[in-house]
């Protein structure tokens, strides 16, 4: 199989006052062709930035270096024609809050159709309606006539979300980036547009990038998990349930989802924070955090290993059971 | 949107009500009032105008009377008569108005192109070198007597260099000019007096605009506009733009009371037959009703302009418009 | 503490010294006349010229510095006290009386304030006393503004509520605890008052209507000068740029003090 995406020894730092932001470090990750894959993390540990990297679209105070390759073509040294390509036509991508990432003051039949127009030139009106029309069918909207004409504020949540489903795939990518894509909706809605994209990810056959940090839901939409940890890789590989997973940090986002079945629904949480991630010292990651850690762990950084066919860890460790 | 204007139509009425009181409170309670010394001193008030103003304001009845009256007078626009010259204080204003708005509505006009086209140019390229020039230019109009300024360039334009007018609104064979030649003298004639009236709200707009429009560029929207392959001039020129000149609309509406109050400087300094330079030798001689006239209509102008500025921000934003 | 913020300090420190000092800075009497002496340009006898009566500029405008800064800092200190004022029952009570306090203070701001100047400087007379309360009666809204705005956000700061429960009087948790936080904005806005006061005063003193002859301000100095154009530039030039470089120095200050109090607005 292809691998349309290929990251290779990826690093992004921020330039800040106190210093140098690693948010992201020697990333490596190599995706193939109408994949699902999901990225895990808690917020900070440089999820959301590998996203934004893979569009080059990172902040302008930003240094990067490593490459990132789209369908074979570099794109972190790619110039602004080449990108302004390859967003929303190459890749589609939809942001953790739509009422946010959506314009306020223009229609959603403006906001859809100017990038129909920006990457297919000018259409005839009947057509690019027609498209526009289509594309809200296709994420499930009633009413479209309606929400066509509407101004983002005059939309629900959820629909407002399928609104930049549909403008995220306005212009037929190949790969689908969904960034949070639930977090600031309610449950109910969730689970719609959950199975929203389980549904555009088969009939289109995308490539799809599911960025969260809960684990339940990138277990149930992705065949491979790449979990994130202060801006590392840790591990990477088919999870489908707690005893699938290596490395503790990975078990110990598991622990966080709630059981369903218990009776007392007491949220766990991982003690400790994220490390500084101005300074980079010369141990693991999750030390500190660590409930196995051992001596070893706090005087040297575990380098990214294979444990087997399509799984690797970074850890001393691994829990093996 | 219907909501919101009728809502925006009846805070008009305590507003108006509100400047009729503090208009009349002036009057009334400042120790130099009608009757005082400095008023029968003054010799350019002739005992019979005095007693002719006493009857317009009712100064003999009680005082809510009085009041009602006045108001009853003012919303007809019967400011009574000049000390001066007899003449209805409307009159008089009407014959000035013209001159005043061309004035303002150009330095308007001008002051919002212009200071819009600098803010975005410095937003887009912050601290950039345009930007970083324009900053301490704005900030020295800022500073700067506008009074002084006007002074300087006519020393500059009209004294040294021979290049413009100084003083009017037109020169003094305009009768027997031909239809262009008209306009081409008032516009030389107006050159000077626009720039002045137009600098120091040209700093404060070009400031304003670049804040919002880096305030706008900033947004998690444009962020979407360019992960959707927007080009970089879309994003900027349209996505961002609009967002960041809907709130220059009512800032609109606020500037007015300065610009209008400014007039009365500039209008005196440039000789401009205008309402503000109306007020000015009204003040010089004691004209009572004319300025109280004057101070009433400008206040109202100002009214008159928030709202329509504040109508026409219902009218573009569609967080107002559609709710 | 930035350099914009130094050298505004700078310019205001030597301003208000120069003030101060005038009587013994000044090589002549402010309104000695001398018929000789009339119009004379910039010399080393008369460092930056006479006036039309052969009064000596530099002292006319170091007696006129006293005057601007007088009234911008008296105005301002007026305004001030009225805003605090107004703002913070505002503030502290809330509702109804919040309700009319900014009503009427919108209504206040909607009027051209040059205009209502105007009116009260015919009813009162022009006086330098007088234009310093005309300026301050004028000036306070924006003031109750901010103290309002700051008063609301401190009212629900817990510490606030802990004195509440100690059972101390209203007023004294206004003044005691309230005010020192809501200060930091005023002064700031009290510096860019005094520049605004100075420019009013000058403007008033420029068209007659301010301070008055024989009595020395940079205004009338300027209104003087512009009837000799042609024969006196430096009547034009000096007190022109004395108000410039002192509104320039006071704005320079405020800027650099915002930036102090509230860091997120500076770039």
């Amino acid at each position: 199989m292809k691998n349309i995406i290929e990251i290779q020894n990826l690093t992004v730092e921020y330039k800040i006052k106190e210093g140098l932001v690693h948010a992201l470090t020697g990333v490596e990750l190599h995706i193939q062709k109408g994949e699902a894959i999901a990225i895990v993390g808690e917020s900070g540990c440089g999820k959301s930035t590998l996203a934004s990297a893979l569009i080059n679209l990172v902040a302008l105070n930003a240094v990067k270096s490593g490459t990132v390759k789209i369908n074979d073509m570099e794109i972190l040294s790619a110039g602004k024609k080449v990108l302004e390509n390859i967003r929303g036509k190459e890749i589609g991508i939809i942001f953790q809050e739509a009422g946010a990432a959506l314009n306020p003051v223009f229609t959603v039949k403006e906001q859809i159709e100017e990038t129909i127009t920006a990457h297919f030139g000018k259409l005839e009106k009947p057509e690019l309606e027609k498209r526009g029309l289509a594309l809200l069918e296709e994420t499930g909207l009633n009413d479209r006539e309606r929400i066509y004409k509407a101004y983002p504020h005059q939309l629900s949540g959820g629909q407002q979300q399928r609104v930049m489903i549909a403008i995220a795939l306005s212009c037929n990518p190949e790969i689908l980036i969904a960034d949070e894509p639930t977090t600031a909706l309610d449950v109910t809605v969730q689970a719609q547009i959950m199975a929203l994209l389980k549904k555009l990810k088969k009939d289109r056959n995308l490539t799809l990038i599911l960025i969260t940090h809960d684990l339940h839901l990138a277990v149930d939409m992705a065949q491979r998990i790449v979990v994130m940890y202060a801006g590392e890789i840790v591990e990477e590989g088919k999870i489908s349930q707690e005893k699938d997973a290596m490395h503790p940090y990975s078990r110990a986002l598991f622990e966080l989802i709630p059981d369903i079945n218990a009776e007392a629904r007491d949220f766990k949480i991982i003690p400790g924070e994220v490390p500084d991630m101005t300074t980079k010292e010369n141990k693991c990651r999750f030390f500190g955090r660590c409930a196995t850690a051992k001596p070893k762990c706090g005087t040297m950084h575990p380098e990214y290993e294979k444990v087997k066919e399509g799984h690797a860890v970074r850890c001393f460790y691994p829990v093996k059971d | 949107m219907g909501k919101y204007v009728l809502k925006r139509l009846l805070l008009i009425f305590p507003v108006l009500i509100g400047i009729t009181l503090i208009t009349f409170a002036i009057i009334h309670l400042t120790p130099g009032g009608y009757t005082s010394v400095n008023m029968q001193m003054n010799i350019k008030v002739s005992p019979d105008s005095v007693a002719r103003l006493k009857t317009l304001y009712g100064l003999d009845k009680p005082l809510h009377t009085q009041y009602l009256d006045w108001v009853s007078r003012v919303l007809r626009f019967d400011f009574g008569t000049s000390f001066i010259d007899q003449r209805p204080v409307m009159d008089k204003i009407y014959e000035r108005l013209p001159a005043t708005l061309l004035l303002n509505l150009i330095s308007l006009v001008l002051i919002f192109i212009v200071g819009i086209g600098i803010g975005v140019a410095s937003a887009v390229k912050n601290g950039g070198t345009f930007d970083k020039v324009m900053s301490v230019i704005t900030f020295i109009g800022y500073s700067l007597p506008s009074f002084w300024l006007a002074l300087l360039l006519m020393i500059l334009f009209g004294v040294v260099l021979r290049w413009l007018p100084v003083s009017g609104m037109v020169s003094l064979g305009f009768d027997y000019m031909s239809p262009m030649q008209k306009i081409g003298d008032l516009i030389l004639h107006l050159i000077l007096p626009v720039f002045v009236t137009a600098f120091g709200g040209l700093a404060y707009i070009s400031r304003y605009v670049k804040s919002s429009m880096v305030e706008t560029l900033s947004q998690y929207y444009i962020k979407a506009a360019y992960a959707k392959g927007m080009p970089e001039k879309t994003v900027i020129y349209k996505s961002a733009l609009k967002n960041s000149l809907l709130p220059v609309i009512t800032l609109l509406g606020l500037s007015l009371p300065g610009l209008i109050g400014g007039s009365f400087i500039f209008e005196t300094i440039f000789s401009w037959p205008g309402m503000g330079r109306l007020a000015y030798e009204s003040a010089l001689s004691f004209d009572y009703p004319v300025i109280m006239g004057v101070a009433t209509i400008a206040a109202f102008l100002t009214l008159l302009g928030n709202l329509i500025a504040d109508i026409a921000y219902a009218l573009v934003d569609p967080r107002i418009r559609y709710r | 503490m930035n350099k914009r913020t130094l050298a505004g300090l700078l310019g205001v420190g030597i301003l208000v010294l120069a003030a101060l000092f005038a009587p013994v800075l000044t090589p002549y009497a402010p309104n000695t006349q001398s018929v000789v002496e009339r119009l004379t340009a910039p010399s080393v006898k008369h460092i930056l010229g006479t006036d039309e009566l052969g009064r000596d500029v530099l002292s006319r405008m170091l007696y006129g510095g006293r005057v601007s800064m007088s009234v911008g800092i008296i105005a301002v200190l007026i305004a001030t006290f009225i805003g605090l004022l107004v703002g913070a029952l505002a503030g502290y009570y809330g509702g109804v009386m919040d309700n009319i306090i900014m009503r009427t203070v919108d209504i206040i701001l909607t009027i051209p304030t040059l205009f209502v100047i105007l009116m009260l400087v015919v009813f009162l007379g022009p006086s330098i006393t007088n234009i310093m309360i005309i300026i301050g009666l004028t000036s306070w809204p924006d003031i109750a503004r901010i103290i309002r705005a700051e008063v609301m956000s401190i009212k629900k700061a817990p510490y606030i509520d802990a004195t509440r429960v100690l059972g101390l009087p209203k007023k004294m948790i206004i003044a005691k605890h309230i005010m020192p936080n809501a200060l930091g904005p005023v002064f700031v806005y009290m510096i860019f008052g005094v520049s605004g006061a100075i420019l009013t005063e000058s403007g008033l003193s420029f068209l007659g209507l301010g301070v008055q002859p024989p009595a020395a301000s940079w205004g009338n100095i300027l209104s003087s000068g512009k009837d000799y154009i042609e024969t006196g530039w430096w009547l034009t030039a000096f007190p022109g740029l004395a108000i410039f470089l002192a509104v320039f120095s006071y704005n320079l200050l405020g800027e650099g003090l915002r930036d102090f109090f509230n860091p997120k607005l500076s770039r």
